[in-house]
């Protein structure tokens, strides 16, 4: 499923995928593949992602 | 040249490559650093790639077990069969790493990887161009050592055209 949360929410701090992934320290493609929902992140990149673009766990990964 | 003065050759040869092959990773990281550092995803990639590589390599030793049993000769010596098997292993664990973004560490300088694997290439057909002036390509119709070093140019030029041809996919996507 897509995170169109994370996409948004990287979009409104003006981050490129290319900028969030130097933050996290990962590379472009695993964000890519995380906002595609190819691929499940493990908690620390969940935290990582969310301490960049100053959300929640709940607010970025948590699926209704 | 006797069989243990040959093995012996074939072993510093090896051992050389890998000193020369860690003073590259040094070089081409942009740390400096001789580990290349991969994200979470890729090391799983990775570990994937590892295990198709591992199968391939697997199924062509099983093989070339089956045809030594029978009259079958290849036309290359034994070396080079199984130096065969495992460049073929490497082939795919590399290029299910290209494919799946997991090739290229974190640290890793791709401009000098292109340089490397061009000056790679280049210096093993070098080497195989050399042998065969000498006429040690193929002797009595069977392909002998130097036949590695075709096969690792080509393996580096492979390597660089499916980089090549993923490059312009990625910016294609980039896009999105």
């Amino acid at each position: 499923m897509k995170n169109l949360k994370m996409k948004s929410a990287r979009a409104a701090k003006d981050l490129s995928q290319e900028e969030l992934a130097k933050i996290c320290e990962v590379s472009r493609q695993t964000i890519s593949a995380i906002e595609k929902g190819d691929y499940n992140p493990t908690i620390n990149l969940c935290i990582a992602i969310c301490k960049a673009l100053d959300k929640t766990l709940d607010e970025l990964f948590w699926v209704e | 040249m006797d069989f243990s003065a040959r093995s012996l050759g074939l072993a510093i040869g090896v051992i050389v490559g890998l000193i020369v092959t860690v003073v590259i990773l040094k070089l081409i990281n942009k740390d400096g650093n001789t580990k290349t550092k991969y994200d979470e995803m890729q090391l799983i990639t990775r570990g994937k790639a590892y295990t198709y590589a591992f199968w391939t390599l697997i199924i062509i030793e099983l093989f070339l077990c089956i045809t030594s049993t029978g009259d079958y000769k290849f036309p290359f010596n034994n070396y080079v069969l199984h130096f065969s098997a495992i460049i073929i292993g490497i082939v795919v664990q590399v290029s299910y790493c290209i494919w799946h973004n997991a090739y290229f560490g974190l640290n890793n300088s791709k401009s000098r990887f292109a340089i490397f694997a061009i000056l790679i290439a280049v210096f093993n057909f070098g080497i195989a161009l050399y042998l065969h002036s000498k006429g040690e390509l193929i002797v009595d119709g069977v392909f002998q050592d130097a036949l590695m070093n075709i096969i690792v140019g080509c393996m580096f030029i492979v390597i660089g055209i499916e980089l090549f041809v993923k490059m312009i996919v990625d910016k294609g996507e980039m896009g999105d």
